[in-house]
């Protein structure tokens, strides 16, 4: 397993440095100039030439785009991903700013969509055919097509402007400071619980469908009619047997969620205003902010390619029938 | 009976946490709105694009800047400048240095005067490379007294309202390589109506008027720095969360019959072009004839197209070019005559021979292709197209995905028919000599030389004034819209006004809150 581990890891090198170079040259090569910032024409000022291209040259810009790469790379490999154009501040300060922001949010969701998704698939499927299989059926079909943003604006408008019952936007209230540890505890909870429930609705939607088809597909398995033969409760039957079989490729499905635990969710966390990596990549993109771009990129890649490698050793892990080690010799 | 208990247990939870919190932000006392006569204190909140992780960025055009630090003066009501930091200023002859004389009663939050140096201080610092601002380039300061100093300038006025000035008994000892990094812009100490109170990492930043401020204590008591920015914005408004957002015009529809806001904006339609205009390739055979441009404009019906696009029923259509002083001296634009723009059209041999609405002129069909951006470009463009179609010329829309691809990919090579979009290389790179339309008119090209070199206010007025007759003859230009920005805020906070004070932020030491 170790071998593969490490196999799989130096193999995931050149797919890591193939996407952040395709990224570095496909946001460099896009139409726009980073030093446009300077020249907005609402701004109607003489901005010094000169100082545009000192700033050119502070950041780089000024050298052919190969070597620009070349310099990125290096920097790169030291942990520099170098200063932010817009913020002017490092790039990796930004970034473990936004993190835990996004990181609130994105494991409340998952465990909201694991919470929902799971359970609601296995009521599913033991009352299959049943008004109530036929209802969740239908129901988690819809949420699953509803689109996010609609879904968030939607219940915005409702539960905040209409109800007020929480809040429009933000991660926190104005007056959190004078809040008691439990007050700002529960005001954080407070803040997440729309943004969490979009995003995790949408996802145990299509989890519900997954984790339903799944546990069907075991529970006709000969083991099970096996087991339902010698007698044992189907209580015993779907918990003990079915459920931990159906249960594997879904371990999986979460382990290469790991990308969208800190790439964010760029739609709610812009409808949110919530400072996540989403929605500074956003921000970084409309204001062609090369390194927060890049940044963002590398940190997506790299968890992207962890992600699978994470799912695929755990899918040996739980499914003894899986293993990566070559066969013995008999 | 399972899934009702698990909904249950989240519907409880949520509720018990919105109760257990605070409940919805205009509970809290401080949000409590009352008139200047009332008792309690005057808070607005106003919504802003995203916060830094500073207070203030030094060299952004933030709120926290104009709300803090003032510039040296004003735009007032009618568009004339008023004091603020200077009490009063004489610019030379030729318009290239200005005597300021400071308000000897402006004061930093700290108690200290306001002096030249600071000024001076300030320019340099500004000016340094690891600064890199460059706002203050080619300006020279000679201090005179305290109170007195000399701006030298061939082209940075000092009479912009976007100035602002630091502290140099504060700054001045600090190492200025590590300028984006002093705790100044985090506790910043400026000299506006508004001194700093605290900032709540990624939420607010709070202000509280100065009460010694000395153009007179603010009648609104604190502003609240909201941050957030998007499709979240109305709802924000709507739950009474804030009382001033900027305003998208697409969302116009949305508040405008609410009684609850008023809607105002702030132009930037002077000093040039700023706005989405037709831009034609004077190179292509059918736009370099002017009768055909001229055609194009009455067939636009461009009050019309402002209501469409939802932007305030106030803004002007012009076809020249002005400065913010000839606003209403401009002359008037070329009407909405569509008969007009046919008879023009036939008189140039445009006719539709084969009934199938579009114009021919020797077997060629009037027809072209316009490129946009995917903003508010597409939409006007599609509105213009119609109007155009109504007399028999046929617009295709090529949609780019924003202003700044249109314009570099396709506008600066030359590569178009005709462009709608807004970016403005100013007034001399759009009609001058190297006019990126291929307009050619040595009168105008002559002006636009002498325009260069004064910023003598009388000079430049009386130039641009030479300027409008070819304007009018030559359309080179069809102007369409102009670029406003628009903000709604709560009904009850006064003094706004449109199109010079329409922006509550800039302004906010003149407003007032007041109960209806």
């Amino acid at each position: 397993m170790l071998k593969y581990i490490i196999k799989r890891l130096l193999l995931s090198v050149p797919l890591v440095l193939g996407i952040v170079t395709a990224t570095f040259f496909i946001a460099r090569l896009a139409p726009g100039d980073p030093m446009d910032m300077y020249l907005e024409p609402q701004r109607q000022r003489q901005v010094d030439p000169e100082v545009i291209e000192l700033m050119r040259k502070r950041y780089g810009l000024d050298q052919p785009i190969h070597v620009q790469y070349v310099t990125w790379i290096k920097n790169v490999a030291r942990g520099d991903f170098g200063e932010s154009f817009r913020h002017r501040r490092p790039v990796r300060d930004i970034v473990a700013e936004a993190v835990p922001y996004t990181l609130q949010l994105t494991i409340l969701a998952l465990l909201l969509d694991a919470l929902f998704g799971i359970s609601l698939g296995i009521i599913s499927a033991v009352k299959q055919y049943t008004k109530l299989d036929k209802t969740l059926t239908v129901g988690s079909l819809i949420v699953y097509a509803i689109p996010g943003f609609w879904l968030a604006l939607m219940l915005i408008m409702l539960f905040s402007v209409n109800l007020g019952w929480f809040p429009t936007s933000q991660t926190r209230s104005m007056n959190y400071e004078d809040l008691t540890m439990i007050g700002k505890f529960l005001d954080r909870l407070w803040h997440l619980a729309l943004p969490v429930f979009v995003l995790g609705i949408a996802g145990a939607a299509g989890t519900a469908r997954y984790m339903r088809n799944r546990l069907l597909e075991v529970l006709n398995e000969e083991y099970i009619v096996a087991a339902r033969a010698r007698g044992f409760r189907e209580r015993t039957v779907i918990v003990k047997h079915a459920l931990r079989n159906a249960l594997i490729p879904i371990v999986t499905i979460y382990g290469m969620s790991l990308p969208f635990l800190l790439g964010g969710a760029t739609i709610i966390e812009t409808i949110f205003a919530w400072p996540g990596m989403g929605r500074l990549t956003v921000a970084a993109v409309g204001g062609r902010d090369y390194p927060i771009i890049m940044a963002t990129t590398t940190i997506a890649a790299l968890l992207t390619v962890l992600g699978n490698l994470l799912a695929d050793v755990t899918y040996a892990a739980v499914d003894p029938r899986v293993s990566y080690d070559a066969p013995r010799k008999r | 009976m399972k899934l009702r208990r698990l909904l249950g247990s989240v519907s409880v939870l949520a509720t018990a946490a919105s109760f257990a919190a605070c409940g919805p932000a205009d509970d809290s006392p401080d949000r409590q709105s009352a008139g200047p006569d009332a008792r309690g204190p005057v808070t607005v909140t106003v919504l802003v694009p995203d916060g830094d992780e500073l207070v203030m960025s030094p060299v952004s055009d933030t709120p926290h800047k104009f709300l803090m630090f003032q510039p040296l003066v004003a735009r007032a009501a009618d568009g004339t400048l008023e004091p603020r930091l200077a009490r009063s200023w004489e610019p030379s002859a030729d318009h290239t240095s200005w005597t300021i004389h400071l308000d000897r009663n402006a004061r930093w939050h700290d108690g200290v005067p306001v002096t030249s140096d600071d000024i001076k201080f300030t320019v340099e610092l500004m000016s340094l490379p690891s600064v890199g601002y460059g706002q203050y380039y080619g300006v020279e300061i000679e201090v005179l007294d305290d109170s007195t100093f000399v701006w030298r300038s061939k082209r940075n006025s000092p009479l912009g309202d976007y100035h602002s000035f630091f502290p140099k008994h504060v700054l001045e000892k600090l190492d200025p390589d590590g300028f984006y990094e002093w705790d100044f812009w985090a506790h910043p100490i400026g000299n506006g109506p508004y001194r700093y109170v605290r900032h709540l990492e990624k939420t607010l930043t709070e202000l509280e008027a100065v009460s010694d401020y000395f153009r007179g204590r603010p009648a609104i008591d604190r502003v609240i720095l909201k941050y957030g920015s998007g499709a979240g914005a109305i709802p924000e408004l709507l739950a009474s969360n804030v009382d001033v957002i900027p305003l998208n015009a697409i969302d116009v529809p949305k508040v405008e019959n609410d009684r609850r806001f008023q809607i105002t904006y702030k132009s930037a339609f002077w000093s040039g072009w700023a706005g989405y205009g037709i831009m034609w390739n004077h190179r292509h055979r059918v736009f370099s004839d002017p009768s055909f441009r001229r055609a194009a404009t009455l067939a636009i019906d461009r009050p019309a197209l402002h209501s469409l696009l939802h932007l305030p029923d106030d803004l002007p259509v012009f076809d020249v070019v002005f400065t913010e002083r000839q606003v209403s001296e401009a002359p008037e634009p070329l009407p909405y005559d569509p008969d007009a723009a046919r008879r023009l059209l036939e008189d140039a041999g445009w006719v539709d021979a084969d009934g199938d609405g579009v114009r021919e002129r020797d077997g060629e069909e009037l027809t072209f292709t316009a490129i946009t951006d995917a903003g508010q470009g597409d939409r006007v463009a599609v509105i213009v197209q119609a109007h155009l179609r109504a007399v028999g010329v046929r617009m295709e829309i090529q949609t780019l995905p924003g202003p700044m691809v249109v314009w570099q990919t396709r506008v600066k090579p030359g590569d178009f028919e005709a462009a709608i979009f807004w970016w403005n290389p100013g007034v001399y790179g759009t009609f001058g000599p190297d006019s990126f339309l291929g307009y050619l008119n040595e009168d105008v090209h002559a002006l636009l030389e002498v325009l260069q070199t004064t910023q003598n206010p009388a000079v430049v007025d009386s130039l641009y004034r030479e300027l409008w007759p070819h304007f009018q003859a030559d359309i080179p230009v069809t102007f369409l819209v102009p670029r406003v920005t628009l903000f709604v805020s709560d009904r009850r906070l006064r003094g706004l006004s449109s199109p010079h004070r329409g922006d509550p932020v800039w302004y906010m030491d003149d407003l007032w809150w007041e109960e209806e």
